[in-house]
């Protein structure tokens, strides 16, 4: 068993699968809320689909995060991890790199849906001020992106490191 | 709690667009301001109110309003167990008058109060066919206690009792079992208020501390059942349990009971309401729905008020010191 490869490999899925989790779970609940928003109003689809969208975007983070792993571990490019010790620190260092866009991804994308779950309502009531719902769920961005350069930096990293 | 509190979205969503069209103070201003009881109707419809075939039967206009958003929390909520809470003393008050009306050959009809959990067509024909056994529990026990006791002493005062006191500790259990705070905090002042009521009726008509025994429920946190039972035993009753009183959580509202019970009964409604406002601007949890049908209740009242004035040519300035406050 290459314990090394493994790790990586566990690290890869890890940072897509929570972060999908995340974005699903938090575009389905905005756009439940939207729902009977538009159903009152069509007109409004528009400025809800700004925030139905807003929590999705961390599942596209992962998903590059992901990409980049494999294409640094030997599955689409790059050179395999061995299957040795120092392949199975390698590993578990991939392991580490994408755990900050899979945790903090699962968070923000939750937490920003939450955040758009209340702009949902202000649309619903003050259409006019669609802009500041928009933009106070796009506060919780910064912290899907900070994950993401994070992940990204040490992945691409990992490989340059003189053991 | 029962369903998490994110698979609400849809439900409150629903809610808070519905609560749009909610009644606000200037509202009520113009309801009032209407020069009869056909104009206050003909401003209920234009807000979208479904009109039943006889707009002069002012009960039916506001059951049907109030149906409609009961139905909203009952499709839309995750877990609508837990809100039956909410409607609960209308079931016990439809058994109360079926069997009431069964026995005086009322038409039993115009009575019910909806919306209820049970059906009060299943209700009727259950009286009717003296088949209790066949309501859920705990009306099918209360029911036939009730009405054998009708039957047997045809003492209606102790039929009340019976089937308010088991009312108000089912509300008691069944708020506790929601886990919901919201529903816990307004059940509780709910029948810690009746519990007041019904001692200083109690003590105001002479009852002893007997009666007083078998007609609060248990289970308050914010009064001492037992206090209130020992207030009918006092020399100077009245005095002790005014007195008693001015020491709970309730003594500002408690000052009107000897002045004037309607304007307690307002002050109860404005308590109940002023807890729920944090609610409106909630986007998740059963809260909102709470507020929202609790909301609709409020406002439901207050018209219920204006159009009885409308219909009895009432002055103005005494309905508007009767009108509660709205969920707004």
């Amino acid at each position: 068993m290459n314990w090394g490869m493994l790790l990586a490999l566990f690290g890869a899925g890890l940072a897509v699968t929570t972060n999908c989790f995340g974005s699903s779970k938090g575009v389905g609940m905005v756009a439940e809320a939207a729902s009977p928003v538009i159903t009152e109003d069509s007109s409004k689809f528009g400025k809800l689909l700004v925030l139905m969208l807003l929590p999705g975007s961390q599942g596209l983070y992962g998903l590059v995060i992901t990409i980049l792993s494999l294409t640094q571990i030997g599955v689409l490019g790059g050179e395999v991890i061995p299957n040795t010790a120092a392949g199975v620190a390698r590993g578990g260092l991939f392991l580490v790199a994408c755990l900050p866009m899979a945790l903090g991804g699962l968070a923000s994308a939750l937490l920003q849906a939450r955040v758009a779950l209340t702009g949902v309502q202000l649309i619903s009531k003050r259409p006019q001020d669609s802009g500041k719902a928009v933009t106070s769920a796009s506060l919780v961005e910064l912290y899907a992106l900070l994950s993401f350069v994070s992940s990204l930096l040490m992945v691409m990293s990992i490989n340059g490191i003189k053991w | 709690m029962g369903a998490s509190i994110t698979k609400y979205a849809y439900a409150v969503s629903g809610a808070h667009v519905y609560e749009k069209n909610y009644f606000r103070k200037s509202d009520m201003d113009k309801l009032l301001a209407a020069p009869s009881y056909e104009a206050v109707v003909a401003i209920l419809q234009e807000r979208g109110w479904t009109m039943p075939e006889d707009t002069r039967d002012s009960g039916k206009i506001l059951d049907l309003e109030l149906s409609r958003a009961w139905s909203w929390v009952q499709l839309s909520a995750p877990d609508p167990k837990i809100f039956r809470v909410l409607i609960l003393r209308n079931d016990f008050h439809n058994l109360k008058a079926g069997i009431k009306c069964l026995l005086s050959d009322f038409d039993v009809d115009a009575q019910f109060c909806k919306p209820s959990s049970i059906d009060p067509s299943i209700m009727k024909e259950c009286i009717e066919n003296h088949a209790f056994e066949q309501l859920p529990a705990p009306f099918a026990e209360l029911g036939q206690e009730v009405y054998d006791l009708l039957v047997r002493t045809g003492d209606g005062q102790m039929a009340d009792v019976l089937i308010d006191r088991k009312c108000l500790d089912e509300i008691t259990k069944e708020a506790e079992a929601s886990g919901v705070d919201l529903l816990k905090e307004e059940m509780e002042i709910y029948t810690a208020t009746c519990n007041i009521k019904t001692a200083f009726r109690a003590i105001k008509t002479g009852k002893d501390g007997a009666f007083l025994e078998k007609a609060l429920s248990s289970g308050n946190k914010t009064i001492s059942r037992e206090k209130l039972i020992a207030c009918a035993g006092a020399e100077k009753k009245m005095d002790e349990l005014l007195s008693y009183l001015s020491t709970t959580s309730y003594s500002s509202g408690t000052k009107y009971l000897s002045s004037s019970p309607a304007e307690f009964e307002k002050w109860v409604d404005d308590q109940m309401l002023s807890l729920l406002l944090p609610t409106k601007y909630s986007p998740l949890g059963p809260e909102p729905l709470i507020g929202f049908y609790l909301g609709k209740e409020a406002e439901i009242r207050n018209i219920r008020i204006i159009l009885a004035a409308k219909q009895n040519n009432l002055p103005l300035d005494v309905v508007s010191g009767r009108l509660r406050r709205l969920y707004e």
